[in-house]
């Protein structure tokens, strides 16, 4: 059994009464992809500020490679790589001196690697942080989250303000680093098409509770969405289980259902449809149906 | 810690050269005070006396802590607005030695202000044997008095560099830690005041350390 690198284990956050996080339990294997997904305000952030030790939760508990976030040693943080929100950096510091002292202060770190990324991505050492554009602070911030050789990068929406190719050339990244052994990504991301192409779980956050949590393949095969058509008006309401989403128009009835098997495509089919047939649905089509705010459902 | 330390002096260098530069100015305007004593003619008007070393140095009394509240504070205010701790927390360190370096940086300043002090004073003796008549033991109580009145200053412009309070609120933070200093000042450069302004500045770090350990990032 693969090794936990994250876990947590009933976390909640109340921010001035309201519960931003709702008992999460998670647990993210070693070398897995995780990308963690919600709409905004979902709790997303608060979750990987807890994780890295930036935020107190009100119960419960995290661990990262171990041991209790809150009180992580430098040596644990070490083996930590986190980008977080908006490309945090100091502004009013010279490129060089931040990599000076990132380096200064890391265990490890893999300078070739770093001289690879700087030369990609054409990072100017002696301008200050502020002097830089947005892109080129994410990529600054990325090189020296990946320069450190960390077994768990964190990363919170890191392809933000990234273009188009920048943002490929990050996702490249982000495989090269997962493919060294034993190496651990969590990572938050509004693009789903980037979660779909790296990602191996997800966790979808609705209104503070993990709503889904499973491998991404089994995700796909584990939500149907289904068009079937009645020979009169549709049923009001169906008598069936993990229902995400139900839509009548006309003859037709649009259903989106979690935990898909065959006991229920048996169930359905005494509802006598005249048709039936699967829509192909994407992350984004699962993640929208899920994240609806009329019917979140825990998958 | 050492490039936790390097990044602190980065930080305030400049304070620090002022916190020198105003103590050298004050210990040049001694010196010259005894350079111009008549120590060998007696015919020549007196420019300066031995007590106005003293009085110079009881000025120095006041400045050092005042710059010192200054200097914490610049230290903690520029990491708020530039969210220093957010960033450098999250690399191979703890905000305890964060702290600790900040701690390290500030109290190696204000120490070296005051043995910068200590040894133009000292200069000052061997070059006028005749300076002599002023009591040394005054010169080291106001010495220590000065180190113990520097340390819970610093301590407090830490504490109010760190809170997110308004200017009005400094004022009056600074205004109370005047008068806590001039209370503890009139108590006498004796070994009691010193444990009070000790008590004091430990108080004060104990409270930043709790706040800046736990503090939501």
């Amino acid at each position: 059994m693969a090794k936990i690198v994250v876990e947590a284990q009933g976390l909640v956050k109340f921010y001035e009464g309201r519960c931003v996080l709702d008992g999460i339990d998670l647990k993210v294997p070693q070398g897995c992809i995780y990308g963690l997904l919600g709409r905004n305000g979902a709790g997303k952030t608060t979750l990987i500020r807890i994780l890295m030790g930036q935020e107190t939760p009100t119960r419960g508990q995290a661990l990262v490679l171990g041991a209790n976030s809150q009180r992580l040693s430098a040596a644990q943080r070490g083996r930590v790589g986190y980008v977080a929100e908006g490309h945090q950096l100091v502004p009013s510091w010279r490129v060089g001196w931040l990599v000076s002292l990132c380096r200064g202060l890391a265990p490890r770190w893999d300078e070739r690697f770093f001289g690879h990324l700087v030369s990609t991505f054409k990072l100017p050492m002696d301008r200050k942080v502020k002097q830089l554009s947005t892109g080129m602070r994410a990529q600054l911030n990325l090189a020296l989250a990946m320069a450190v050789e960390p077994e768990l990068l964190v990363l919170d929406d890191p392809t933000l303000g990234l273009d188009t190719a920048a943002r490929r050339e990050f996702l490249e990244l982000a495989i090269d680093v997962i493919q060294r052994d034993g190496r651990t990504i969590l990572f938050s991301s509004h693009i789903l098409s980037d979660v779909e192409r790296i990602a191996d779980r997800v966790g979808i956050l609705v209104g503070g509770r993990l709503a889904v949590d499973c491998p991404l393949e089994a995700l796909k095969r584990r939500v149907r969405k289904l068009r079937l058509v009645f020979a009169e008006t549709p049923p009001q309401r169906l008598a069936l289980t993990d229902i995400v989403r139900q839509e009548v128009q006309g003859r037709e009835m649009l259903l989106t259902v979690a935990d898909w098997d065959e006991h229920k495509q048996a169930y359905l089919e005494t509802y006598g449809p005249i048709n039936c047939s699967v829509v192909p649905m994407s992350l984004e089509d699962i993640f929208l149906e899920c994240t609806s705010r009329r019917t979140p459902v825990a998958v | 810690m050492r490039k936790l330390v390097l990044m602190e002096l980065d930080r305030v260098g400049l304070v620090a050269l002022l916190l020198l530069t105003a103590v050298g100015l004050l210990m040049a305007f001694a010196a010259v005070t005894g350079f111009y004593y008549p120590w060998h003619d007696s015919s020549r008007p007196p420019v300066g006396s031995p007590e106005e070393l003293v009085v110079v140095l009881l000025v120095a009394t006041v400045v050092v802590p005042l710059i010192s509240t200054v200097l914490g504070w610049l230290q903690t205010d520029y990491d708020r607005r530039w969210n220093l701790t957010a960033y450098v927390s999250t690399r191979a360190t703890t905000r305890g030695r964060m702290l600790a370096a900040r701690l390290i940086v500030g109290g190696l300043i204000i120490v070296a202000s005051i043995a910068l002090m200590v040894l133009a004073v000292a200069a000052m003796f061997h070059a006028f044997p005749r300076l002599l008549p002023v009591d040394a033991t005054i010169l080291v109580a106001i010495f220590v008095t000065m180190l113990a009145a520097a340390l819970p200053a610093y301590a407090a412009g830490l504490v109010m560099g760190w809170s997110q309070i308004g200017r009005l609120r400094i004022l009056v933070l600074l205004g109370l830690l005047l008068v806590i200093l001039l209370a503890v000042l009139m108590m006498g450069s004796r070994p009691r005041a010193w444990i009070t302004l000790a008590v004091l500045a430990v108080a004060m770090i104990g409270w930043l350390h709790h706040r800046y350990v736990h503090q939501p990032l």
